[in-house]
């Protein structure tokens, strides 16, 4: 997420070093996290807040609070370059989403983490090492937070230990969840996350191209998400039906959805 | 009795899920001062009714009346409002509250708004006191065992002042002396007048205390009967829809030489392995195929056993030998490794990914011993999965339906189809036949005897001594948390014999090791 | 078949007695004071930790709130722009004229409304929570921004006598109002979560809330009435700020969700729900403080390295918590 490139030559070697360094180091803080989680047995939550907090503050200890311009042709291709008159950044996010696709749907690592999110005593007694597979969760998030800061950074051409990704991880939740993806655990959609994540992009971006001002930005933010939400959500299409239908609900607690409950 | 007026009906009712057309045009009706059997196969529909009864699913066609009212309840809350009272299959406790909460809340005494907690727990007390059941009623529900959360949820149900009572399969892990105690209650509410709705796999509990039955076949009604006028046997045609073939050859089967079976050296070999709180130290030997079965009373200390050969819980000391060389079970992988498979109780907390679909939860276990890098081929899944659907006759037979869509004793045997096709060496099954109805149950003892006649061994633990009896080469009985004997299946040993055993704990000379 | 009676045995999963978490934290807390004792000697001031629960009064009142929503198994991340929106409503209500009895009535109206209505929405449409509140953070804020860009100062009597009244012995300790108002709002909380039906079914829906519906308790009700009292907590919560800062600002208590979701988890509430105390919020806040107050008692760490030490102090904090738990297991 942060690097600091003191060697700003244009060499790819350096470049290549460069990354290399600050994904190793990211895959050290992702392990980090996968041990507290996994091994101590730490709320999730608290466990990467600390990181949260703490890494923001390495960032700038590293950067010594300024903010690092990267004079670097190669490594700014990442955000800037183009290939096939498409950006690279393009193929950046398509081939970390495929990557990803594949090292969860073409090995069993797609299904084990569903069960384990799903029903963890029960995937525990069918043999599954939870554990190993809650650590190696963090670790590739930690990896694609890694390319992410890669992209970031090489847009703008300068690391910021202060501002840098500020909030992201909300609108990256945003995201998953948006995709059909439920934040207690089990199933999981790629292919939902994606659009989630494109809706939430186009979304910051019609902000700016409309013109829309700062204040009601927000208020826009929010009256989509819930739209695109409400959208989705089966109850509310059930329930638009029905009204459609002309059968009005006989009480306002008839009404309620009828929960799901395993025989 | 049967000539007063029904206080519930139900006509024509219809309920379909996607794909699945769980009731089709069904009649029921329940008089005052009956108990009512509802029968039918996994998956017959009978659940289902019941939600639908209670408001827990919309119905698709067909009324429903309460004492000459139409009634339509939005939720399980209406329901008991209007007096009817349910226990639902599958504990629906909060295992997070005490025994004592769990009984009460929403209902609890309260003065001035305020929880008036000490009269909760002792009315807890006393309510469990009636179920001969001696509690520490402030402890979180979740430290009992199943069989005991059963009971409870059984209490909560009998405490509200109801017309009409609901028990879903409430005897599914209950031993003989607890369904004896639930009867008692039952009776003594018949006799008040009220109306019982009860759901049962095991027909000589249905014999013993149902006044009428109702048979639901595929979501179809089958037909209302009165238990004197029905014969076992045509009960059984009415529910599978054909003549049941019956248990001959399984019997042969256990009276085997243990003798010969106990040659060599065992499979598993454990000493002295104990848990403080859980189980005493004991030892046992298990050869590669025999079938040992474990009896005793609920709490008695039967899963703790399989829990501790299977690693799922650890040891506090012990040694164990594989094969005769000194091993380790500390994990539930570290057991699979060894060839160790464990089918547990809890379905629905230690067993099934509700999320996950059928093909899934089958293939769970051999994924995870083959490690996630190494996935099953699709082909080679479906096969599998597909074998066992039809071989414990799974309905729907949609390999790719979530698993929390499956009626309880189809969950049952998509639990005991993720270990059979691990091919264990030794499979521990804890009430492997909870919940399951007679068709599959000997479905699956013919296959336990099978399996074990290809060589696997079987720990097997059940609640039905009957069933115990009939499938184990010797029978380890535990008291009190002590395996106090292990006894050879020979000719001598019948139920009324291991009940002995349990009551006296003192059969130390009958041990066969 | 004589049985008898059954003494049935606690079997398997001995959970940790369940005051454990809490006591091991208040028990860190004290170390954690007592090593800042032996540091500063200004550090054992009494009105340290007066300043401790002045400055952190309105968070802790949050933070109750949300013990509510996190106890059923819920999230509600709108709670710092609620706070921000409250405190702005009545910055500039106040501005206009308005008098301070009927902007208070206006002011903590508007929290529990947004409340109710996400919680609706979570409850009606089936929606996650944490998108739900997350557009109503989204919305809260964005209403901060609309009602003003920059800061509006209080100059209410009312509001500034509030501010400035202290309470306190003739040693010269004192606390603010603020902190009377929020003991008051634990003690109401405390005493609902343990002695009412709302308090047990939220505890009912955190364990198991497909058991609840079952066992017929009324589990959307209940839902509803969390978020819209974690919506009056976080209003509440922006009426004491704007005492403590006497303004509304549209960027003020802007993350303030992540600081009281780690209040709520520190102080021994299970994320997942159905297990936690309000008295373990009071501590998880007291905690954040302590961190806080220690830092600055420091006063030598630049910006970057009070994060670190933020993160390291958490950091040893929850693993020794976490290892105590264990040890009693
Ligand atoms: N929520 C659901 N969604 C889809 N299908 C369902 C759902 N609930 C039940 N079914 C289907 O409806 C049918 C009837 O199920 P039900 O649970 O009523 O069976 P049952 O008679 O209670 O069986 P068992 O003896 O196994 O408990 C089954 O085929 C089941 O798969
Ligand atoms: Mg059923």
């Amino acid at each position: 997420m942060y690097i600091s490139k003191q060697p700003d030559q244009n060499s790819l070697g350096v470049v290549l070093t460069a990354l290399a360094m600050a994904m190793g180091v990211s895959l050290v803080l992702g392990a980090w996290n996968g041990v507290l989680v996994a091994v101590i047995g730490i709320q999730p939550i608290i466990a990467t807040l600390i990181l949260m907090v703490a890494g923001r503050g390495l960032a700038q200890l590293v950067t010594e609070g300024q903010i690092i311009t990267i004079n670097s042709e190669p490594y700014r291709a990442i955000g800037l370059g183009h290939a096939l008159t498409l950006p690279l950044a393009i193929f950046i996010a398509l081939a970390a989403a495929l990557l990803v696709a594949a090292f969860t749907r073409r090995t069993a690592l797609g299904m084990i983490v569903e069960s384990v999110g799903g029903n963890s005593e029960a995937s525990r007694l069918a043999g599954i090492r939870s554990g190993r597979v809650v650590f190696l969760v963090y670790v590739v998030s930690a990896a694609c937070a890694a390319v992410a800061g890669f992209m970031m950074t090489a847009n703008v051409s300068s690391a910021d230990g202060n501002a840098a990704g500020l909030w992201v991880e909300l609108d990256a939740i945003l995201a998953v969840v948006i995709g059909g993806t439920s934040l207690a655990g089990g199933r999981f959609f790629l292919s939902g996350t994606i659009i989630g994540a494109l809706i939430i992009q186009t979304l910051t971006t019609t902000v700016y191209a409309m013109n829309i001002s700062p204040q009601t930005s927000l208020l826009f933010k929010a009256v989509v998400v819930i739209a695109v939400c409400l959208i989705q959500a089966p109850a509310f299409r059930a329930r638009f039906r029905r009204r459609r239908r002309g059968t009005p609900p006989p009480v306002a607690i008839a009404d309620k959805p009828k929960e799901q409950v395993p025989a | 009795m049967t000539d007063s007026r029904p206080v519930l009906t139900m006509t024509g009712i219809s309920k379909s899920f996607p794909g699945v057309r769980a009731l089709h045009d069904v009649n029921f009706r329940l008089f005052p001062g009956e108990v009512h059997a509802l029968m039918g196969e996994n998956g017959a529909g009978k659940s289902t009714l019941i939600k639908v009864l209670t408001g827990v699913y919309d119905t698709d066609a067909g009324t429903i009346t309460l004492a000459d009212e139409p009634v339509s309840f939005t939720g399980p809350m209406q329901a008991t409002a209007a007096g009817v009272s349910t226990v639902f299959q599958e504990v629906n406790l909060c295992t997070n509250l005490s025994v004592a909460e769990n009984i009460f809340i929403g209902r609890e005494p309260r003065r001035l708004g305020a929880v008036r907690w000490a009269e909760v727990r002792r009315r807890a007390r006393a309510l469990l006191a009636r179920l001969d059941l001696d509690l520490d009623v402030s402890a979180p529900l979740g430290s009992y065992s199943l069989a005991i959360q059963q009971m409870v949820a059984i209490a909560r149900a009998i405490d509200i002042q109801a017309r009409v009572l609901i028990l879903d399969e409430p005897t599914s892990s209950l031993d003989a002396g607890e369904v004896a105690q639930l009867f008692r209650i039952m009776r003594q509410l018949r006799d008040e007048g009220i109306a019982i709705l009860f759901v049962t796999h095991f027909l000589d509990q249905v014999y013993e205390i149902a006044d009428r039955i109702t048979v639901l076949r595929n979501g179809g009604l089958v037909g209302e009967y009165l238990t004197a006028e029905l014969p076992q046997l045509s009960l059984v045609e009415k529910m599978i829809g054909k003549e049941l073939d019956v248990l001959e050859g399984i019997e042969e089967h256990a009276r085997r030489d243990l003798a010969a079976l106990e040659e060599g050296t065992p499979l598993v070999a454990v000493s002295n392995f104990s848990r403080a709180g859980a189980v005493e130290p004991f030892s046992l030997t298990i050869h590669s195929g025999e079938v040992v079965g474990l009896a005793g009373l609920l709490g008695s200390g039967r899963t703790e056993v399989a829990r501790l050969l299977f690693g799922a819980d650890r040891t506090d000391g012990g040694q164990v030998a594989i094969d005769g060389t000194a091993s380790s079970l500390r994990t539930p992988a570290q057991a699979i490794d060894h060839g160790v498979g464990f089918c547990s109780e809890n379905r629905r907390a230690e067993g099934i990914v509700a999320d996950l679909s059928v093909r899934e939860n089958m293939i769970l276990a051999m994924q995870a011993a083959r490690g996630w890098l190494r996935p099953i081929p699709r082909r080679r899944q479906d096969e599998l999965v597909d074998k066992y659907i039809k071989a414990l006759n799974i309905r729907p037979a949609d390999p790719e339906a979530p698993v929390r869509n499956l009626s309880g004793g189809n969950q049952q045997k998509v639990l005991l189809a993720r270990w059979l096709i691990t091919e264990p060496r030794l499979l521990i099954l804890d009430e492997p036949t909870r919940g399951i109805d007679i068709g599959a149950k000997t479905e699956i003892q013919k296959l336990v005897a099978q399996l074990s006649d290809g060589g696997m061994a079987v720990l097997f633990i059940s609640a039905e001594l009957e069933e115990v009896l009939r499938l184990s080469h010797k029978v380890a009985v535990m008291r009190d948390r002590q395996m106090v004997a292990q006894l050879a299946n020979d000719d001598s040993l019948d139920a009324d014999r291991i009940m002995q055993t349990i009551a006296s704990g003192s059969h130390r000379e009958e041990a066969d090791r | 078949m004589t049985t008898g009676s059954l003494t049935a045995p606690r079997t398997r999963f001995r959970l940790p007695r369940r005051q454990i978490p809490v006591l091991a934290t208040l028990a860190l807390l004290l170390v954690m004071y007592g090593i800042g004792v032996s540091q500063y000697t200004a550090f054992s001031n009494v009105q340290v930790i007066f300043n401790v629960f002045i400055d952190n009064g309105f968070l802790l009142v949050v933070a109750v709130g949300m013990t509510f929503v996190i106890l059923t198994g819920g999230i509600d991340l709108s709670v710092g722009s609620v706070v921000a929106m409250t405190a702005m409503v009545s910055a500039a209500l106040l501005q206009n004229g308005m008098p301070a009895a009927l902007v208070l009535v206006i002011a903590l109206l508007i929290g529990p409304t947004l409340g109710l209505l996400m919680g609706c929405a979570i409850h009606f449409f089936e929606i996650q929570p944490f998108i739900v509140t997350l557009a109503g953070m989204f919305f809260a804020r964005g209403m901060c921004t609309f009602i003003s860009g920059a800061s509006i100062p209080i100059t209410d009597g009312f509001w500034t006598s509030m501010s400035q009244e202290r309470i306190g012995n003739p040693a010269g300790n004192f606390v603010s109002i603020s902190v009377l108002i929020a003991f008051a709002v634990v003690a109401v909380a405390a005493y609902t979560l343990a002695y009412t039906r709302l308090g047990r079914n939220v505890y009912a829906i955190g364990g198991n809330p497909q058991s609840a519906l079952l066992m017929g308790l009324p589990v959307g009700r209940t839902r509803i009435a969390v978020y819209t009292i974690s919506g009056l907590c976080s209003a509440i919560g922006g009426i004491l700020l704007s005492f403590y800062t006497l303004s509304g600002a549209p960027l003020i208590a802007v993350g303030m969700e992540l600081d009281v979701i780690a209040a709520v988890v520190i102080g021994g509430t299970v994320l997942t729900g159905g297990a936690g105390y309000v008295f373990g919020t009071v501590l998880g806040v007291l905690v954040l403080g302590v961190i806080q107050t220690l830092i600055t008692f420091d006063g030598s760490l630049n910006s970057w390295w009070t994060k670190i030490v933020i993160g390291g102090l958490l950091f040893a904090f929850i693993l020794l918590q976490r290892l105590i738990g264990i040890r009693y297991k």
